[in-house]
């Protein structure tokens, strides 16, 4: 487990020297200009619209940090050849693994504490209502996010950085379409097309059931069993990626 | 033996957390709100903003937007807030791609002749020939509105001759269209239009909610033609029947014809009225002014 702890350590220190949190600086920016330059709308839309556009920053973010560090996590120790010198110590393959999932997860942790302190001060700063129902949205886009780096770590272990990124990227949008992929095949006549778009729709990520985005900006919540069970998907579905990112890990020759 | 048995542990494992995965998105969808999937729409952005964060994507954009809505049409209760939220969504789509003939098309014909949203219906469809000058289907669906809903043969006239004037428009549509003005208030021009409009429109919903309409329709000549004969027996024994039955037995009419709804005609009051047992309202559109 220690071996792990220290991987972690090392990616989050990694990460800090690759100044990667300086995009908070861009969030804050973004966030605060798009605010002042909205201010001579109404009231309410004003409002509306900060909390829009903080929200879907926030994911936005964290999304792409996800991918374009997340691809590097694996990819970048095998091109640099530093992995050679970490598979010389006592450490598994699978920690190595588990530990620079970790050191990622750490950083995005920081990165979207950091966020969702700048779009609060931001929100207190215009007068615009916080409803408890903000977090619940954070909450699911952190869970996406856990999940997207874990799809990125995933197509890292066995394919170059810019076909991990390709891949990553396609999954994410198509993660978020399967559900009306799915819709549209209940109303599908043929009993194939509605068997390929079911397979489909279980094999990719659901990430619209992570998404409550809108409903959380109007005050809008949605039950907490929703959001335990929605999670629980999140989780399970970013587990199996692990798993399958230390099998394939484990059969790669170095 | 042991590397056999790492090998079953890891992909148990994976299958075992494959499963769980699917068996909670499963439950999560059970649990998913239904008004969070309306609400993605509900809350949908001005189409003007859209147009601009889509970058040179605006077709896809809107395709994809339609097929969402499409999708939850049939889920919205028909209240007002929800036919609102549909025509704010036909309206974002086609902000975004204006040419999108099937989104006015299908806005237009849900919003007027199934949810009788009739100013929205119109607002859309206007926004269509605006748009697409060349569609003959659009000022169609508008003569429906101004025809059926609003009780406007003169407007309706007008764009049945526009909708005449397009290329692809059907060979019928010059001639109801002066049917439908000379003989505004006429029942049988109405029920060829209708007719005409269920030929045209391939969902079953519309279709079922025009099938409905044109029994209205049937309802209002047969007591039209029913009330003619009363006033007949009237004219003839200078009192009232007393009831429906008596015009057959005196031979102003053949038989009553059958109401299409399974109720029957009766005499009504003020007395010299008839009405149906199963269809209360009498239509406006046909009321001679």
């Amino acid at each position: 487990m220690w071996p792990v702890v220290v991987i972690a350590l090392n990616t989050f220190r990694e990460n800090l020297r690759d100044k990667i949190l300086y995009n908070l600086v861009f969030f804050a920016l973004l966030l605060i200009g798009a605010s002042t330059l909205l201010a001579d709308l109404t009231i309410m839309e004003h409002h509306r619209m900060i909390t829009d556009m903080g929200l879907a920053a926030i994911n936005v973010v964290g999304v792409v940090i996800a991918i374009f560090v997340g691809i590097g996590l694996v990819g970048k120790e095998i091109e640099r050849r530093t992995v050679y010198t970490i598979m010389a110590r006592p450490i598994r393959r699978t920690q190595f693994i588990l530990g620079k999932y970790l050191g990622l997860v750490m950083t995005l942790g920081v990165n979207m504490a950091v966020m969702v302190i700048v779009f609060l001060a931001t929100l207190w700063l215009y007068r615009a209502p916080v409803h408890g129902v903000l977090m619940q949205a954070v909450a699911l886009i952190f869970v996406e996010v856990l999940l997207v780096t874990a799809m990125a770590l995933f197509f890292s272990t066995f394919t170059t950085s810019t076909l991990s990124a390709s891949f990553t990227i396609g999954m994410f949008v198509v993660g978020h379409l399967t559900m009306d992929l799915k819709g549209i095949a209940e109303k599908s006549q043929s009993e194939t097309v509605k068997a390929v778009t079911n397979s489909v729709y279980y094999i990719f990520p659901n990430l619209e059931m992570l998404n409550v985005k809108a409903q959380a900006a109007v005050g809008v919540g949605v039950p907490y069993a929703y959001q335990a069970t929605a999670s629980l998907y999140g989780l399970l579905y970013t587990a199996a990626l692990l798993v399958g990112a230390c099998i394939i890990f484990q059969r790669r020759d170095f | 033996m042991t590397r056999i048995r790492q090998w079953l542990l890891v992909s148990g494992l994976l299958a075992g957390l494959i499963a769980a995965a699917i068996g909670a998105l499963v439950a999560a969808e059970r649990m998913r709100p239904p008004e969070v999937r309306a609400l993605e729409l509900a809350y949908l952005p001005k189409g003007q903003y859209i147009k601009v964060a889509v970058l040179g994507y605006r077709q896809i954009a809107s395709d994809l937007i339609w097929l969402k809505a499409v999708q939850y049409l049939g889920e919205i209760n028909q209240t007002k807030k929800g036919w609102l939220w549909a025509y704010h969504v036909m309206d974002v789509v086609t902000d975004i791609d204006p040419q999108f003939v099937a989104a006015y098309e299908a806005g237009g014909a849900v919003l007027g002749v199934w949810a009788q949203r009739v100013q929205e219906s119109i607002m859309l469809l206007e926004k269509g020939i605006q748009h697409n000058p060349n569609v003959w289907t659009l000022p169609f669906y508008l003569g429906y509105d101004y025809f059926y809903e609003l009780n406007d043969p003169v407007t309706a006239a007008k764009y049945f001759r526009m909708a005449s004037a397009l290329p692809g428009a059907p060979a019928y549509l010059p001639k109801l269209a002066a049917r439908m003005t000379v003989e505004a208030g006429d029942p049988a021009a109405a029920l060829e239009f209708l007719e005409r409009l269920h030929a045209q429109v391939q969902d079953e919903r519309l279709r079922e909610a025009l099938v409905q309409r044109m029994k209205e329709v049937i309802i209002e000549r047969d007591i039209q033609f029913l009330e003619e004969g009363v006033r007949q027996y009237r004219a003839r024994y200078k009192r009232w029947p007393a009831r429906l039955e008596d015009l057959v037995r005196r031979d102003i009419i053949a038989a009553i014809p059958t109401e299409p709804l399974g109720g029957t005609y009766v005499l009504g009051s003020p007395e010299g009225t008839v009405k149906s047992t199963a269809f209360a309202g009498r239509l406006k559109v046909f009321r001679k002014s």
